[in-house]
């Protein structure tokens, strides 16, 4: 659950850099098209997710794309998961 | 179908002004935004003179937005936003088109995504490399952005882009196709690469002792051309769809001639120049005496200078019309030149005021041509022709009419 928390926060301070958004406006449950998070933009932070926490978030979870903020942070928990399980 | 085709709105986001009234006053006061520019990146720098297009993208746009927007498409959105304030697209947004013209397309996006792979090393580029690069990028913003549903056409024919988009815009309202389009063109290239391969090419002027004056049109001292950066954009309309909603008309595109010179990539042809001017002139059914004022493409190169000259001559010959060039204040802007430069025309026309050719201090023999040195002047007249030739031998020709 730290972890989770900690991914949360990551994730939020990102958002906020990349995009220009503030604290407040990044609720768990915030659904980020409604923030004008597109497609495009989507791909693009999901890419930024990718360096900063070295996952691979491409193709081997089921979880679709994430639509809230809490969905990505899931999405992340699960690739970092995946990770961790695939060490020696 | 052929019907009158007129200028209802005009945006510019140039070197020498974000409006169209202050690069207007710029315009007739004489006003060079030509400075040395500095880039530099991890291996080298390099500094040439050219005409920035200076303003804040932040102040216009969210950081979500600017990440799929690169600077020529961030210019496009500012000028079309002018040109378009007050159009009713609700109404006419499905049969109005965005005709644009661009030479090279998101050149910064080009330059990270490209040093991030060669030169930091990077394994994977950004998703958004590849539309924020593609040239018709800020034709695809346009439409989004102002729900214009028409044709969607960018135009990449070098320094003749946006005229070309402009002519190709205007016979397409003539003949029926749609009843409006915004047109014109963006550019933006002054990042490192760039410049290098301009520099390259062995075209640039040098900045001299003042460089402010480095950019010299159909003057003997021409060291050559200055880069310039921006986006200018006009909202074409059927004349019948503009008077019937009330629109303010600020000029008539009534002629439009394109050629090609088909000898040179890069060494302009007076010949291919010529058919260009007549069949612009010929398109507008005007005898070349109507003409009063042409906006030459006048880039300060010699080989450039002297075939347009030559080429104005042979056209309008014994009649000389008064000749400038405006690129001696805000410098060549590529595939968004034509579009600025028509811009200009319309502002010759509405004010009755011929815009100068700067630092025209020793005319060259080879150009005899009024070219109206360093100050504005009034005139009268009706019509006015505006040039842009382009490497690969493109020539465009475009009317207007007050």
């Amino acid at each position: 659950m730290r972890d989770n928390v900690a991914v949360m926060i990551k994730i939020q301070s990102m958002l906020e850099k990349q995009f220009g958004f503030t604290p407040e406006q990044l609720a768990p449950e915030q659904v980020l098209a409604d923030l004008g998070v597109e497609s495009l933009s989507m791909v693009e932070f999901m890419f930024d997710l990718e360096n900063e926490f070295s996952i691979d978030l491409s193709g081997s979870n089921n979880l679709g794309v994430p639509r809230t903020v809490a969905e990505l942070v899931a999405l992340v928990e699960a690739a970092l998961a995946e990770k961790a399980a695939a060490k020696p | 179908m052929r019907r009158r085709v007129v200028i209802t709105g005009v945006g510019v986001c140039s070197p020498l002004g974000h409006t169209l009234q202050d690069f207007s006053e710029a315009l007739f006061a004489g006003r060079s935004a030509i400075r040395l520019f500095e880039c530099e990146a991890d291996n080298g720098k390099i500094a040439v003179p050219a005409a920035v297009t200076n303003f804040d993208p932040e102040a216009h746009f969210s950081k979500l937005e600017l990440t799929t927007l690169d600077r020529f498409s961030q210019m496009a959105l500012l000028a079309g936003r002018e040109a378009l304030a007050g159009y009713p697209v609700a109404q006419y947004g499905a049969r109005t088109g965005v005709y644009m013209g661009c030479g090279m397309g998101g050149a910064g996006q080009i330059e990270t995504t490209y040093r991030d792979l060669f030169l930091k090393g990077a394994r994977r580029v950004r998703p958004v490399s590849v539309i924020n690069i593609m040239a018709n990028a800020a034709a695809g913003h346009l439409a989004i952005r102002h729900h214009l549903a028409g044709p969607n056409l960018t135009f990449s024919n070098a320094c003749a882009s946006s005229a070309n988009a402009l002519g190709e815009a205007m016979r397409a309202i003539r003949h029926g196709y749609i009843d409006a389009a915004v047109a014109g063109g963006a550019e933006s290239l002054l990042v490192y690469g760039a410049v290098h391969a301009w520099h390259a090419l062995g075209v640039l002027a040098k900045p001299g002792d003042d460089v402010s004056s480095a950019c010299r049109p159909f003057s003997a001292d021409r060291t050559g051309l200055v880069l310039g950066e921006g986006a200018a954009l006009l909202l074409l309309e059927a004349e019948e769809q503009a008077l019937a909603r009330g629109a303010t008309i600020l000029a008539e595109v009534v002629g439009y001639g394109d050629s090609c010179d088909a000898s040179h990539l890069t060494k302009p042809a007076a010949e291919g120049q010529v058919r260009a001017m007549r069949a612009a002139l010929a398109d507008a059914g005007l005898a070349p005496e109507r003409i009063g004022y042409v906006n030459a493409h006048g880039t300060a190169t010699r080989a450039g200078d002297v075939e347009e000259a030559a080429a104005i001559r042979e056209v309008f010959a014994p009649l000389l019309p008064p000749v400038s060039a405006t690129k001696s204040m805000h410098g060549h802007l590529l595939g968004a030149a034509g579009a600025l430069e028509c811009v200009a025309t319309v502002c010759a026309l509405r004010e009755q005021r011929l815009p100068p050719t700067l630092n025209l201090a020793q005319p060259d023999p080879l150009c005899a041509l009024d070219c109206v040195p360093n100050q504005s002047r009034a005139a009268s007249f009706d019509y006015a022709l505006t040039n842009s030739f382009a490497f690969g031998g493109s020539n465009a020709s475009l009317i207007l009419k007050r």
